[in-house]
């Protein structure tokens, strides 16, 4: 029997959408304690948050934008058949997401030089409010670097589907569902970026 | 009939691959259902064990059996096994895998092989928690609770065990994925969304739980685990956290967590009823609104687990005012399931006699959550051996007895035997008379004022504890005979006919055991779940 | 009885009743109607079902809006019992409670300390109580009430003693080792002699300042020294031999009446070699005034005043984590302590000490200044022991001889 028998684009799209629901409510977790240390210690978030290099920021979110759009042209290129253009996309992607990693790497790099991480001397000299905001923006952070990490293995195996002829204009859910799950990369990006580099 | 014919018509514990590997590797539902039954029901002798010897312990005030650090990992271990390993994967992940795809009329479920890593997971988290007995400084000590500051700071292997609990999790939520995708994408055409069978809609609203939930259950103990290696302190008032947060945030997994246990429990009852009175299901919609509601609401009344931890009244009187409102739902099923056997014809066969003390159990465990819903009495019996008495009356009497009751039912389904009645039934009033003594008492004992977690205690709780020990060693015995019956029914008990209960579901239209593929032909729905009308035993 | 005498019992056991009894009867028609069906539709009775009923809205209607009262109903009186325990009584007593792993400890507002929860009867008790460390939860199963110690806030209960007892106090959330062994008492006392231990220090301060006033110390030492009369030490302690005006012995030991006596009139009955020379201090002082010397005087008791080591130890909890077996707990062993080489941690280095006594008291005042290689800094700071008990207690630590092993 094979597996085509048992075939269900549309089922596999489901479980992917629950999956990244109960994604989104890992993060949730964290966004609570956000909002609940933000309310009790307002004043030191904003000191500590105009630490945080904004400009680094800034270009990752935008690195991260546009590596959603090139994957989700590599969508459209393999749903038109154009998988070399999928192809080319999709690289594109996994080098926007070394970038990401790369500049991030570099922002909490400076920041554990200077003391400033979980258990440092620096964060330990500084007010309560300052260290739960250092200790949440290393934890969010490092799981969404983490995220970043399995999002770009998944859209790698992909690559490596489309070139073995696994992944096609009428077989290309794994596709979807990778750039899916991309997307939610960006989406909890876009919310870790105002709330912890615009703090005013 | 060519040899394709044939495999697909054997039945699915014959299939020509044989040996340990056609089973821990294999994608058929049914046959990770069994796994799931042999490890899960492992883990539950386990946790019997050792609650079997925490009562011992109390059997007399002072030390008896074990020292109190002793004594400490083992009601941490009773807890986690008990909750992470056996009640909460308990009916979804064993009859669940089993009968869902069958009652469906559907070949297996959505993600057969995401199905086969949720049980390697499970094992996976299985091991650790095991593992976490061994090495650093001795197993973990926290309760299964893992309530900070005590836990980021205690020198036992609490990290191991909350990343077993993680892990534990994560192969839930795949679980409950794999489930909303199947009810959804895989019921046969010919059933309607009100034509499901009640175990069903319920495993639908668990499923629900379980993906929505457990993830700030993850992000919870992962908190912890950073707090003890990289000293995060999320929850440290030193450090600009708050303990009241984990709490929060602990209790908003872990109190729905108790409707993913009872709910499928609930489910198995809204089944079994019917067959054994012979009647349809009194209020089919009403019960089916009371699953939804109580997944629903059953998510918004986390913080009645604090009334006395300092957190604020305002948000007290929220709670209260909701979980309230969760009993109404719960009580709804209660009548309904009473009222089908109205004017029915009614068969007090194992199944039944376990279904008919579930409502019993879970009506004491019910009524008695009630007091601990108002905050003003809560306030004395919180943290003490009548909430300990409460949950096990909910969880072990309710979702406990529905499994067992659930096994008695569709064992015969699965393995095509049938076990022995009478010891069956002698099993069950050994079962149901020792979990009264044992339960029964922990709730007078608490109302006197016996906190929980207490090793030792005062000579005026002596006689309480004597009398719930004695209890456990009955209800331990009543299981061990049921187990053992049901064994022996599995492997040697008398053959049986596809459908030997007279129920009118889709998988007692199928062969005994099911064939590989479910059905030989596509399933039609000719009749309604409930109606018996026409249906003959054989 | 002021306006406001209520008590935190009350309200809460009615609500008990109140939720018990509707409780019982639902369960009571549940298990009934269950078991009657299963009896009057039994096949053997009742072959056939004799109804083929898929529901009834009406009757669903029903059993939804009756239940839903009835639980509104709970919840209210739930609530309105519970804001009665959060509504402190203006005219409160209060104090503090400090929970640690693992035991309790109160402090009055004058500054008075104490390990039992000493209370006047009849008053209303305010309790704020914090924690030193992790989660405790202050329980007194007698008043219904409860609320957990959390670090780093103050919760408050309050509470009224209506009878004179001892009533048991629980640590109710879970603490470790030693949870179970965090009992103390409330011991609820009249209030005169409530006041007589609450104003003990203060007491005795007047009375001292009286007695110098009125010049008893220039002739009655306090520490034993022989003066021209016999000294106050241990003066209710001892048994005196006095001889009568005619000339006959007894002896005697001081009670209340032979206190004002021997003030009033001092010469009737004579510490026997002792000249008569002290004067009669009628009317020299109020009865007030007499009463509170006297008062004085009967607690000059000299018992062993020397503090026990054990019993220090297994008051403060200590025991939860030091075994004297060598086995390995939360902390490490004591058995051979004194003496031995310990490696600890000390100011982010691995260094190497003599456990001689400077080094117990240290880890005794300030355990976190070096904590033993492979244990936690756990340890709360025992700063609140005196000096003399704190002597003990390392005189204690000393005598536990024997291999040490880690």
């Amino acid at each position: 029997m094979s597996v085509d028998a048992h075939r269900d684009d549309t089922g596999a799209r489901m479980g992917m959408w629950l999956f990244l629901f109960s994604e989104l409510l890992l993060f949730g977790g964290l966004f609570v304690l956000y909002a609940v240390t933000l309310s009790t210690h307002g004043e030191a978030f904003a000191a500590a948050g105009r630490e945080l290099n904004w400009v680094l920021g800034t270009i990752n979110t935008l690195v991260l934008l546009t590596s959603s759009l090139t994957a989700a042209i590599a969508l459209s290129a393999v749903q038109k058949g154009n998988s070399a253009l999928a192809l080319r996309c999709l690289w594109g992607t996994l080098a926007l997401a070394l970038c990401f990693l790369v500049i991030k790497y570099v922002e909490w790099s400076s920041k554990i030089h200077h003391g400033l991480y979980p258990g440092g001397a620096q964060l330990a000299e500084r007010p309560e409010g300052q260290m739960a905001f250092f200790n949440l923006y290393y934890v969010t952070t490092g799981l969404h670097g983490l995220h970043v990490l399995i999002g770009g293995a998944l859209l790698g195996w992909v690559v490596l589907k489309i070139r073995q002829g696994g992944v096609h204009r009428s077989n290309f859910v794994l596709l979807e569902n990778s750039v899916l799950y991309w997307h939610l990369v960006d989406l909890i990006w876009i919310f870790i970026f105002p709330l912890y580099y615009l703090m005013l | 009939m060519n040899s394709a014919q044939s495999e697909v018509n054997t039945n699915f514990l014959q299939t020509p691959r044989k040996g340990l590997g056609s089973w821990i590797f294999s994608t058929d539902h049914k046959r990770i259902g069994i796994l799931y039954l042999c490890s899960v029901l492992s883990f539950f002798l386990v946790g019997i064990a050792l609650g079997l010897a925490l009562r011992l312990e109390l059997f007399s005030p002072g030390p008896t059996i074990v020292s109190a650090q002793t004594y400490n990992s083992l009601f941490t271990l009773h807890g986690v096994i008990m909750i992470f390993l056996f009640i909460i994967p308990g009916i979804p992940a064993i009859l669940g895998n089993i009968l869902l795809p069958l009652q469906l009329g559907a070949k297996d479920v959505s993600f057969p092989r995401l199905n086969l890593l949720s049980w390697w997971l499970y094992m996976t988290g299985a091991a650790l928690a095991l593992l976490s007995l061994f090495g650093g400084s001795g197993p973990p000590d926290t309760g299964w609770t893992f309530y900070v500051p005590f836990s980021a700071i205690t020198t036992t292997n609490v990290s191991l065990a909350a990343t077993a609990a993680f892990v534990l999790g994560f192969s839930s939520i795949l679980t409950g994925l794999n489930f909303l995708t199947t009810i959804h994408r895989l019921r046969t055409p010919y059933m309607s969304w009100t034509q499901m069978p009640l175990f069903i809609w319920s495993l639908y609203a668990t499923a629900w739980v379980q993906v929505l939930a457990t993830p700030i259950l993850g992000i919870t103990l992962l908190l912890v685990v950073l707090e003890r290696s990289l000293g995060l302190g999320l929850f440290d008032p030193g450090k600009g956290g708050d303990p009241l947060l984990f709490q929060h945030l602990f209790w908003i997994y872990s109190h729905p967590a108790v409707y993913i246990m009872i709910l499928p429990g609930m489910g198995v009852i809204s089944e079994i009823i019917p067959v054994f009175t012979r009647k349809h299901i009194f209020g089919y919609k009403a019960i089916v609104f009371s699953t939804l509601a109580i997944a629903f609401a059953g998510s918004l009344v986390w913080g009645h687990h604090m009334f006395a931890s300092g957190m604020s009244d305002t948000a007290v009187f929220v709670f209260s005012l909701l979980t309230f409102i969760v009993a109404i739902p719960s009580a709804i099923k209660v009548f309904n399931w009473v009222a089908t056997m109205y004017k029915g014809s009614v068969t007090l066969a194992p199944p039944m006699l376990f279904a008919l003390s579930f409502i019993f159990l879970f009506s004491v465990g019910g009524l008695t959550g009630l007091v601990l819903g108002a905050p003003g009495p809560d306030i004395h019996v919180h943290d003490t051996h009548f909430v300990v008495g409460h949950f096990h009356y909910t969880m072990f009497g309710g979702t406990g007895f529905a499994l067992f009751a659930a096994l008695h039912f569709w064992l015969p389904k699965v393995f095509g035997r049938m076990y022995n009645h009478r010891v069956a039934t002698g099993a069950w009033l050994i079962l149901f008379t020792g979990f009264n003594i044992l339960y029964g008492s922990m709730m007078i004992v608490g109302m006197q004022g016996m906190p929980r977690r207490y090793y030792d205690y005062l000579p005026e709780f002596t006689l309480g504890n004597q009398i719930a020990t004695a209890g456990s060693w009955l209800l331990a015995v009543g299981i061990l005979l049921m187990f053992g019956n049901l064994l022996r029914g599995c492997l040697r008990g008398e053959p049986v006919g596809d459908n030997p209960w007279g129920a009118a579901t889709l998988e007692w239209t199928t062969s005994s055991p099911p064939p590989l593929e479910n059905f030989i032909d596509e399933p039609e729905v000719t009749r309604g779940p409930y109606d018996f009308k026409g249906v003959n035993i054989s | 009885m002021n306006a406001d005498a209520r008590n935190t019992i009350d309200k809460v056991d009615a609500t008990f009743f109140y939720i018990f009894g509707i409780s019982a009867l639902m369960l009571l028609g549940i298990t009934l109607c269950m078991v009657w069906f299963a009896y009057r539709y039994h096949h053997s009775r009742h072959p056939e079902p004799m109804s083929d009923s898929k529901g009834h809205p009406l009757i669903e209607i029903v059993w939804t809006i009756i239940p839903s009262l009835l639980v509104l109903s709970m919840f209210w009186y739930g609530w309105t019992s519970f804001t009665n325990l959060r509504d402190i009584p203006e005219d409160a007593f209060a104090l503090k409670a400090t929970a640690r792993m693992w035991s309790w400890s109160f402090e009055y507002e004058n500054g008075l300390t104490s390990d039992r929860l000493r209370v006047p009867t009849g008053q209303a008790i305010e309790v704020s109580i914090e924690s030193l460390d992790v989660l405790h939860s202050f329980y007194l199963p007698a008043f219904r009430v409860k609320r957990d110690a959390v670090p780093g806030m103050t919760t408050r209960v309050w509470f009224r003693p209506e009878q004179d007892g001892e009533y048991n106090l629980f640590c109710a959330e879970y603490c470790g080792t030693g949870h179970s062994a965090m009992i103390s008492v409330v011991e609820a006392m009249p209030q005169e002699a409530f006041d007589r231990w609450y104003n003990q220090k203060q007491m005795a301060q007047q009375a001292l300042e009286l007695m110098k006033k009125q010049g008893c110390l220039g002739c009655h030492s306090l520490d034993g020294a022989v003066s021209v009369g016999p000294t106050f030490q241990n003066f209710a302690g001892r048994e005196r031999t006095l001889v009568l005006p005619d000339a006959s012995k007894r002896t005697q030991l001081a009670d209340r009446a032979y206190t004002r006596r021997s003030i009033l009139e001092p010469r009737a009955e004579l510490v026997e070699h002792l000249p008569a020379i002290m004067p009669s201090f009628q009317g020299r002082m109020s009865d007030e005034e007499l009463e509170m010397i006297v008062d004085w005087l009967l607690a000059q008791r000299q018992e062993d005043q020397k503090p026990d080591g054990a019993k220090i130890f297994a008051d403060k909890g200590c025991g939860g984590c030091h075994s004297f077996d060598g086995s390995k707990g939360l902390g490490p062993s004591l058995l051979g302590v004194f003496g031995h080489e310990a490696r600890v941690q000390s100011e982010g280095a691995l260094r190497t000490f003599i456990a001689d006594e400077a080094y117990l008291r240290e880890s005794i005042l300030n355990p976190k200044a070096a904590v033993v290689e492979g244990y936690a800094p756990l340890m709360p700071e025992f700063s609140d022991l005196s000096t003399a008990e704190l002597d003990a207690l390392v005189e204690y630590l000393k005598g536990l001889k024997g291999e040490h092993r880690h």
